[in-house]
């Protein structure tokens, strides 16, 4: 099943719902499933009112199909109120819709907020029961909705990256037969830290996050492909940020600078992949550490 | 041999990064895979192989690549197919791919038509060099095991039921 809610129209249906009843609260909140005859053009809708319909459009790279498609389904929607007035009076009860808003994925033509703003007054001027006399038809994304899909982010909506995890007990036998492919790390762990036996503790730590890390690559490339873009790239910019910072200044670099890039590099992946947990994020810093220590950027 | 991780071990990234560091930039490893010429090539195979006369949907490429990433992945269209699931595989759209199409449809070895993707004689000649070397077999064998499962109906009714 796609669950994927920027290309799956039911998850991102499910997805907004749970911004709206974070937004509103679920004791102001009724939900109005489809999976018994039809929707009435409607998701769901709020006691005070506000009445949302999702559409999660084919595509939006494309100004004039995205503005047309948008267009089409407010009015094909819209147009539901009148054809449904006696069902919608009973679904709505009690409560006066003020607001009909469409919960999309991208709202960037002023036409469509024209539409919306001339097909408003059209359907006030229709009378309809249940409609309230400062009724308005809206556009809003996810980033009208910046505090709640950011704690569902964080929270409920988790990727859950199914990878292969190393014990440390496996890697230490991997260590032995890659001894020459770790020769870099040998020579420089010595530099850093006195103590043999906490080398060694060491050097296993950073081959088990370095192999995690790559069998997390591997997955995110198999099955989240957008997402193992996002977080190369975002390796391969604090990258080459480094090198070109000690390619201007060839003295060695004080340690606050790669602390403060792989603060940044959190805080990039963490902005464009919002769904990643914690712990995936905290293996990506290690293995990026350790892979830079193995194939031998990072010395000291 | 002592536990790599004793109880109580605990690693501190800080523990590393506390001393000035020198930064030289080094060759990174690119995955085969996410290659251009390698993607292109997959594009052109997944049109040549399963494309009714030479053209796919873009949505059906998709699908395709998806396909041939995974022995699981063949193993989930199948049971859709023979309707031993009722949730339709779980494919996600990379995006290499849509680049990959575009490079193809640039270099004239593909173009666009009625919203598919069709090869030009340039682009069959390329699938026919590919199909007539011992390369890309993996993918091949699947996208040729798969064919009867990829028809663009048989797509649209996974994007229908997801």
């Amino acid at each position: 099943m796609i669950t994927n809610r920027h290309t799956d129209p039911k998850a991102f249906e499910r997805y907004f719902k749970d911004i709206v009843k974070l937004h509103y609260a679920p004791a102001n909140y009724r939900d109005v499933p489809d999976d018994q005859g039809g929707d009435y053009g409607i998701e769901c809708y709020t006691l005070n009112g506000h009445v949302f319909q999702c559409y999660l459009p084919e595509q939006t790279s494309d100004l004039a199909k995205l503005v047309n498609a948008q267009r089409q389904k407010i009015n094909r929607d819209i147009n539901k109120l009148t054809r449904n007035e006696k069902e919608l009076e009973k679904l709505f009860g009690s409560t006066k819709i003020c607001r009909w808003i469409l919960a999309t994925s991208a709202h960037k033509s002023a036409e469509v907020t024209s539409f919306c703003a001339q097909k408003s007054l059209k359907v006030r001027e229709k009378g309809l029961n249940f409609i309230s006399s400062d009724f308005e038809i809206l556009i809003h994304t996810e980033d009208d909705y910046k505090i709640e899909a950011s704690r569902l982010n964080s929270n409920i909506y988790q990727l859950n990256i199914d990878f292969e995890r190393n014990t440390p007990q496996g890697v230490e036998g991997w260590v032995d037969e890659n001894l020459t492919f770790l020769d870099n790390l040998e020579r420089k762990l010595p530099k850093i830290l006195g103590d043999e036996a906490r080398r060694k503790q060491m050097r296993n730590y950073l081959a088990l996050q370095y192999l995690d890390y790559q069998n997390l690559l591997s997955r995110l490339l198999q099955d989240w492909a957008d997402i193992y873009e996002t977080v190369v790239k975002s390796v391969q910019h604090r990258q080459s940020y480094l090198e070109s910072r000690f390619l201007t200044s060839p003295n060695l670099l004080p340690n606050d600078v790669i602390k403060e890039e792989l603060a940044k590099l959190e805080t990039d992946i963490a902005r464009e992949v919002s769904t990643l947990k914690p712990a995936d994020l905290e293996l990506i810093k290690w293995g990026v550490v350790s892979d830079w220590l193995i194939r031998c950027p990072l010395d000291f | 041999m002592a536990n790599p991780l004793p109880t109580g071990f605990l690693m501190n990234i800080e523990e590393i990064l506390k001393n000035p560091f020198s930064f030289t930039q080094r060759k990174v490893f690119t995955p085969c895979e996410t290659r251009p010429i390698w993607k292109c090539s997959l594009v052109i195979l997944i049109i040549g192989l399963t494309g009714r006369n030479k053209r796919c949907s873009q949505i059906k490429i998709h699908t395709a690549n998806w396909l041939t990433k995974s022995p699981e992945h063949y193993d989930e269209l199948r049971e859709w197919s023979r309707a031993e699931t009722m949730f339709p595989p779980h494919i996600r759209f990379d995006p290499t791919i849509d680049r990959a199409i575009d490079l193809i449809v640039g270099n004239k070895y593909a173009y666009k038509i009625d919203g598919k993707i069709a090869l030009t004689d340039l682009g069959e000649a390329l699938y026919l060099q590919i199909i007539a070397n011992d390369i890309m077999m993996q993918e091949r064998n699947v996208l040729t095991a798969a064919k009867k499962l990829l028809s663009e109906a048989a797509i649209k009714r996974i994007f229908k039921a997801s």
